[in-house]
């Protein structure tokens, strides 16, 4: 049992003053509470065997009075008094076990007398260890570390703050980690900065009208922006970017499930959740194509869907999906876009800026006729010189027919002409109306410019063309009838039409076909190729009184026609919100931010989403105080010309007194949600007294004239100073019998333990409930806490802190010049690797062997590279198997641990090989001796290799004594470089020897051989050593004598549990030591 | 801020110098010093006070270029003493000393953290040392000043357990109790802040008082060794406030004043800087600038840990410090003179202040020493280096050699070097009389 003392402190210390080591007075102080057992045959065989032995080969150095190295073994008469410094004979034994004492030189115990000694220790000492097992052990009240503290304000406020980027870096204890309890003392320095830290964060609270959040930022313009993104966020959680609906996937999920839903065999809510859609929509999609109602728009529509191709049900294809590719579907898609357009046009919401490209939706009715406008450029300044061309205006008249046959189509363009219109917009009275068509013959009198040739399909308008037949039995000679599709170009001297406002009325021809809509745009184009799709409006600007649709005049046929328009209106909306939401990104305006999403309410959002979109704005207008903001901008307008403002100051003042009063009641609000906060800072429910103190503060900070939100602040950073959130506090019960910590407590042992942070909801939720203690509640807890992403903690700051590569990021000693490759992303990737693998290690649940053999490993491109291992791209890590060919897998092989374990242009066995004695298998080295000899800095220099130059080295009387155990288990991994490449020769080009040959004999060769020796011959030492440095982890102290029972618990459950690292969790959790608190009494 | 306690301290300063070197005083001193014991009186001729400024670099110095001979001006240094030869007659070279305590336990970790305290270290994980002489002076009266102590450090301390020690001692030459090593700053800004940040908030007071009362109430909640830790976190807070309540008050009623009224250097970026040479140049100006102003009169300074882990590419050495202290190459003796050219750097910067009659180096006492003499952990004869008269107070240009001689505690110069401060004590570490020679 050579374990359960490795730990003692070293005999040759010569001690002059009073042992004064922690351990020590434990030892004293639990006699408290263990009952005495000693059996007068125990102390019969101490006084009669062993005293003796001790007296022989002892007392010449240790006596009273000569205590050399402070160690007295002389007062050691009686069983009882052994009984009370155990500690001193776990160094006792440690000595006789390494043959270390009695030193050489003096004279020496025979075998049997030493074995003898040895035995007795160890039985007296595991006896006395199984009295005191299951001891909570000393553990003071201990602040929360730097990580700790990381990730607790970052579970708390759901950001990142990294307040702790300028602490002091942590010191190590107990174990070897920096959640021991001796390091996490607390200093005025330290204060300070807990301070300013508190200060920091409160600066970050965003506070909104029933609670606050927390920002990245502390500006209250980048608060408004994460607002918006937050709506922004909700809108396109079911549209894209522009707010359109993604018909495709809808359409696509309706097909490739179409049976299944028809057959009942998966519900459209089912299907929506698998595919990520909106299920309100999908029901609404799906009742427009399954309905059997005759609808002229849909009809075609559902006739296209039926045909689209059911799923293609390939063996091999993983999913299946509907035909996409297919023309049905394409043409299925393509019908429906074009009616979008059709029926919807895009509109920018009043005062948006013209460049904007985020438009809102805006239906385009269906009427009989319609009159269409143009605007006339505005005149040139100077009028053409005489004789010169004069400079032309062009417009278009379009007609397309959209339902119907075009050849059976016909317009009536009425008496189309030019207006005089003044400045409210009205036809002038006194100024004549000019026509087209006389427009069109004074035209033929002047030279205009040479305009580029009309695209093909355009016609210029002819005078023969009017007049024609309009109605049976009736001509107009200044109207004209356009065919079902048709594009007239009317081309003028500007200075005939200048400043001139284009009027025409448009109504269907009476002899039209049945069923039949049509379009007619009136416009300008600047280009031919503008002009070609004058009537194609995709991603632009409609003008808001233009394309309209005229239907032929039967008038039931009107009337479904509208009626089927409405209904595809309802269902396919060309966008469902205003993505834009700011309108005019000025400081004077009179809307901020436009809202447009009620279609999305309508169509996507249930009830709770809806509700959710609701409390965003407010909190938007809350943060934003965007009605305040307007007040003032219309302060700004109104100078002068009030009037014009009039409408609308009503309602602006009736929002902006509504956002003061808002801002008061949400006092009250924000200081219940302090509670809250405090209390999940605090690990624990608040006491009343603990609110009515923060209450207390706030108040009087209020009574002394701050403002709100600078005294909810100020209550907010005393929670983050309070002790009871920079510490970790536990309530010992009275005496001193140790007792269960409370289910809080425990809670927070549990999450400091797996995630280095606090209980989240679920944990809190399970304590409430009262239910943590039942063992499978608390088994649950602990499998689900391992499977969540804070479980990266844990391989941090317990597998690479164990490994000796915590923070290698930031590990820089390598010589540049032989390495230029080891740089930053290097280093991350090489630390990632570690993290990964030891995350895994407890997310897979995997067997603790695999640390050592595993044959997997996590990659990205630049370490793979540097690993040599082809066909890894990209930056994100992946898991990648079968690496062991590529001499990778497992802890051994980690580039992080075999470069920090190497010198800065070479490698070096000693390091690595007592990395693996110390670290990895527990061994306890003793310090080198006073003269260590020199190897070269590098490995080019002289004419032998770094092993042959340690061999020498360890040939040494004087060193050999540790470098027989280390070096062999470094040699074997010489065949990885100083970075941890994998070489087959030394920088000097002298092939590597990886062979190793341990004192006992045993030969192996590489991480080969290594791996099985470890995994065979030194498989209990690793398995221990594991157990013990979890388990000191997990308690946040160093493992004491009476952990005895705990480790070999911890050992016998790995071994049932083929080796899952779920099973010594479990046993932690579970145990005493980790549940029980030592009573108030006990000294330390 | 007790005055009484003030003008009872500068009393003992006075009185401390007097034993030191009073044969040489004139008369009309003390009348002055009588003057200074009452408030009214500013008339300038006061004496500026004596600082004292502990400087670390740890794992020793190359074995065979680590030495002084001779006296005065015709001091001899070795090549790493070699950046201080400027101040050779202001430079006290000791030899001989060392702290018992650090013969046991590991190598590097059970070899530094009592530095400055010759007190034992627990092993096991455990963290217990003991209080520092800077910190102790601080204690008794770094209440002078605006800042008790500066602990200033240029190398984040280490985060392991080495040889059953834990590596915090390794890390911390400056405790402020036994398990509590001084938090040291690492970023120049923060330094600063902590030094000349005047701006309390309006808040502040009120919500330090409110978490005072919160862990008063808890003390009984707890168990009796927590009640320590909380203890030693309510120290911690009145402390804060303290320097709160301090920030931004004319304290100095008296007649001398310090060369510099406000910093005259911009306030450092915020980080680490890149290279340790502008990283240790920056500490440096700052600790200077603390003694400039008065705002400190005590102030450590680490330049790198035991066991340090730091690179020089700018000297063009490669491997990390503690791996190059394994060697006497032309590297480590470059990496050696780096050191010490910041210790003249401070030096110099010290002489060329002026505070009446004599330098700001004149007022100072500069230790500068190691953990260990040379790399193979030899810690029974420490590398020690005394600069700057302390007021008056001490000789330079000595040898002083103790190695032959009984009683050669390191805590014996600490004992002489807080009696210069006017910190009398009996006892300190495992001392009981002070070292005569100083």
């Amino acid at each position: 049992m050579h374990h359960i003392i490795s730990n003692s402190s070293d005999l040759q210390r010569s001690r002059r003053r009073t042992r004064n080591v922690a351990g020590c007075s434990c030892a004293i102080a639990l006699l408290g509470f263990v009952q005495l057992v000693v059996t007068s045959a125990a102390a019969e065989e101490y006084a009669d065997r062993i005293r003796p032995l001790l007296a022989t080969y002892c007392l010449e150095c240790h006596s009273t009075k000569v205590q050399e190295a402070g160690f007295d073994i002389q007062r050691f008469a009686t069983l009882g008094e052994v009984r009370a410094n155990l500690e001193a004979w776990q160094e006792m034994l440690d000595m006789l076990q390494r043959e270390e004492m009695p030193p050489e030189g003096e004279p020496q115990p025979e075998p049997q007398e030493r074995q003898q000694l040895i035995t007795w220790i160890q039985s007296f000492l595991e006896h006395e260890a199984d009295l005191r097992a299951g001891d909570p052990g000393p553990v003071l009240v201990r602040r929360l570390n730097n990580a700790e503290y990381r990730y607790t304000v970052r579970d708390l406020t759901g950001v990142d703050l990294q307040p702790t980027s300028q602490f002091p870096a942590d010191g190590a204890a107990g174990e070897g980690f920096l959640n021991a309890t001796d390091t996490l003392a607390i200093s005025p320095g330290l204060m300070t900065k807990y301070f300013d830290a508190a200060k920091d964060i409160t600066s970050h609270a965003v506070l909104l009208p029933d609670s606050f959040r927390f920002s990245d930022s502390t500006f209250r313009e980048d608060w408004v922006n994460e607002s918006l993104g937050e709506i922004q966020a909700m809108y396109t959680r079911y549209t894209t970017d522009q707010g359109e609906i993604p018909l495709e996937q809808y359409l696509t999920a309706t097909i490739a499930h179409r049976d299944e839903i028809s057959s009942g065999q998966a519900s459209l809510e089912q299907v929506a959740i698998a595919e990520n859609l909106s299920p309100k929509y999908l029901q609404i999609l799906w009742q427009l194509l399954t309905d059997d109602q005759p609808s002229i728009l849909i009809d075609g529509i559902r006739a296209q869907w039926k045909n689209c191709a059911p799923p293609v049900s390939n063996s091999q294809a993983a999913v299946t999906q509907p035909d996409t590719g297919s023309d049905t579907f394409s043409k299925l898609l393509e019908k429906i876009s074009s009616w979008q357009g059709l029926l919807w046009r895009r509109q920018r919401p009043d005062g948006a800026h013209a460049l904007d490209h985020r438009f809102a939706a805006a239906p385009v009715s269906v009427v009989e006729n319609h009159i269409y406008q143009l605007e006339m450029p505005a005149e040139k300044t100077e009028p053409p010189a005489a004789g010169k061309p004069a400079t032309p205006v062009i417009f278009y008249l379009a007609v397309q027919t959209v339902l119907g046959q075009a050849n059976r189509t016909g317009i009536i363009v009425e008496h189309p002409r030019f207006e005089v219109r003044d400045e409210s917009g009205n036809a002038s009275s006194d100024q004549v109306a000019l026509t087209l068509r006389d427009a069109l013959i004074m035209a033929a009198e002047v030279t205009t410019e040479e305009t580029p040739a009309l695209p093909e399909g355009v016609k210029p308008i002819d005078l023969s063309r009017f007049g024609s037949p309009l109605e049976i039995g009736s001509r107009d000679e200044n109207s004209l009838r356009l065919h079902g599709s048709e594009l007239l170009a009317v081309r003028l001297p500007a200075s005939l039409v200048a400043g001139k406002t284009f009027v025409v009325n448009v109504r269907p021809a009476p002899d039209n076909g049945p069923t039949t809509l049509v379009r007619f745009d009136v416009r300008h184009s600047s280009a031919p190729v503008e002009i070609e799709r004058s009537l194609d409006w995709q991603g632009r600007e409609q003008p808001s009184d233009s394309p309209l649709l005229l239907v032929e005049a039967d008038e039931s046929l009107v009337d479904r026609i509208r009626r089927s328009a409405d209904e595809f209106r309802r269902v396919f909306p060309i966008s469902l919100n205003y993505p834009g939401i700011i309108v005019r990104d000025t400081v004077v305006t009179l809307e901020r931010f436009h809202r447009g999403d009620r279609l999305l309410s309508e169509l996507m959002l249930d009830e709770q989403q809806r509700q959710q979109l609701d409390q965003l704005w407010n909190e938007l207008h809350y943060i934003s105080r965007d009605a305040l903001q307007v007040r003032n901008s219309l302060a700004t307008l109104i100078q002068g010309e009030s009037i014009a403002y009039e409408q609308v100051a009503d309602e602006i003042h009736r929002r902006a007194d509504e956002t003061e009063q808002n801002l008061l009641t949400s006092e009250s609000n924000h200081m219940e949600s302090l509670y809250d906060f405090i209390a999940r800072a605090y690990r624990r429910p608040l006491l009343a007294a603990e609110r009515q103190s923060l209450l207390e503060l706030y108040q009087s900070l209020r009574d002394d004239g701050l403002p709100h939100e600078e005294a909810f602040r100020a209550a907010l950073a005393r929670g983050l100073v309070s002790p009871n959130f920079l510490f970790r506090i536990e309530q010992p019960a009275t005496g001193t019998a140790a007792a269960p910590v409370s289910d809080w407590e425990l809670a927070a042992r549990l999450s400091y333990f797996l995630w280095s942070s606090m209980p989240d909801e679920e944990l809190r939720q399970t304590v409430a409930s009262g239910r943590l203690r039942d063992p499978q509640v608390l088994a649950r807890q602990v499998r689900r806490m391992l499977q969540d992403d804070k479980s990266r903690a844990l391989a941090i700051e317990f597998g690479t802190q164990w490994l000796e590569v915590r923070s290698f990021d930031q590990f820089q000693g390598k010589n540049q010049e032989l390495f230029p490759t080891f740089d930053i992303h290097l280093r991350q990737a090489m630390y990632e690797e570690s993290i990964l693998f030891f995350q895994d290690m407890f997310r897979s649940d995997r067997p603790i062997w695999q640390l050592i053999d595993a044959d997997h490993t996590f990659l990205n491109e630049t370490l793979a590279k540097h690993y040599d291992i082809p066909g890894i791209q990209g930056d994100e890590f992946r898991r990648v198997d079968g690496v062991q060919l590529h001499g990778r897998g497992g802890m051994l092989a980690w580039a992080s641990v075999l470069a920090k374990h190497s010198g800065a242009s070479r490698t070096s066995p000693v390091l690595r090989g007592n990395w693996i004695a110390e670290t990895v298998l527990g061994e306890r080295l003793p310090r080198p001796p006073p003269v260590v000899p020199k190897l070269p800095e590098d490995e080019t220099a002289g004419t032998l290799t770094i092993r042959q130059l340690v061999e020498m080295h360890a040939e040494l009387k004087q060193c050999a004594v540790c470098h027989q155990r280390i070096d062999p288990l470094g040699f074997a991994l010489e065949q990885y470089d100083t970075v941890g490449r994998r070489r087959h020769t030394d920088l000097a080009g002298r092939p590597v020897d990886a062979n190793a040959q341990l004192k006992d004999g045993t030969t192996f060769e590489g991480i080969g051989g290594l791996r099985k020796y470890l995994l065979t011959q030194r498989r209990d030492d690793f398995v221990r050593q594991f157990c013990r440095k979890l388990l000191g982890y997990a308690l946040g102290r160093r493992v004491i004598l009476s952990d005895r029972q705990q480790l070999a618990a911890m050992d016998a459950t790995l071994e049932r549990n083929d080796g899952r690292l779920s099973a010594v969790i479990l046993s932690i959790v579970g145990s005493k030591q980790f549940q029980y608190i030592r009573g108030s009494a006990l000294a330390e | 801020m007790n005055r009484s306690f003030l003008s009872n301290n500068r009393f003992l300063s006075r009185r401390a110098i007097l034993r030191g070197v009073g044969v040489s005083m004139a008369l009309p001193w003390l009348e002055s010093l009588k003057a200074r014991g009452s408030e009214k009186v500013s008339d300038g001729t006061s004496q500026p006070p004596v600082r004292c400024v502990c400087l670390f670099s740890g794992n020793g110095f190359h074995t065979k270029e680590w030495w002084a001979r001779g006296e005065g001006a015709q001091m001899e240094l070795g090549k790493v003493l070699e950046p201080l030869a400027p101040f050779r007659e202001k430079l006290t070279f000791i030899e001989g000393l060392f702290n018992a305590e650090a013969l046991h336990g590991g190598i590097h970790s059970a070899q530094t953290g009592q530095l400055l305290s010759g007190a034992k270290l627990a092993p096991n994980g455990a963290i217990r040392s003991g209080t520092s002489m800077d910190q102790v002076m601080a204690q008794h009266i770094g209440g002078n000043t605006k800042v008790p102590s500066l602990v200033l450090g240029c190398e984040a301390s280490l985060p392991n357990v080495h040889k059953n020690y834990s590596m915090v001692y390794s890390s911390h030459i400056s405790w402020s109790s036994p398990t509590t090593p001084t938090t040291l700053e690492l970023y120049p800004a923060l330094a600063f802040d902590r030094l000349f940040r005047d701006e309390p908030d309006r808040a502040d007071r009120s919500v330090l008082d409110a978490v005072l009362e919160e862990a008063t109430s808890l003390r009984g909640r707890i168990s009796n060794s927590d009640q320590r830790r909380v203890d030693e976190y309510l120290s911690s807070v009145r402390e804060v406030e303290q320097r709160i309540e301090r920030a931004g008050q004319e304290r100095r009623l008296q007649g001398w004043r310090p060369t510099l009224e406000k910093p005259n250097m911009p306030r450092p970026a915020d980080g680490l800087p890149q290279d340790i040479d502008q990283h240790m140049r920056l500490m440096c100006d700052i600790l200077i600038l603390a003694f400039q102003t008065d705002t400190t009169r005590i102030c450590t300074l680490k330049l790198n840990n035991d066991w340090s882990q730091l690179r020089f590419p700018h000297l063009e050495v490669n491997d990390i410090h503690h791996l190059v202290s394994h060697s006497d190459s032309a590297g480590w003796l470059k990496v050696n003179q780096f050191f010490v050219q910041q210790v003249a750097y401070i030096a110099k910067r010290l002489e060329e202040t002026q505070e009446g009659e004599r330098s700001l180096l004149d007022n100072t006492m500069m230790l500068y020493l190691s953990s260990m003499l040379n790399g193979h952990h030899h810690v029974k004869d420490l590398p020690v280096v005394l600069l700057g008269g302390g007021g008056g107070q001490i000789q330079g240009g000595r040898v002083l050699h103790y190695k032959e001689q009984p009683n050669r505690q390191m805590c014996r110069l600490y004992l002489s070097m807080m009696d210069k401060m006017g910190v009398r004590l009996d006892r300190f570490g495992d001392a009981d009389e002070p070292l005569a020679e100083i």
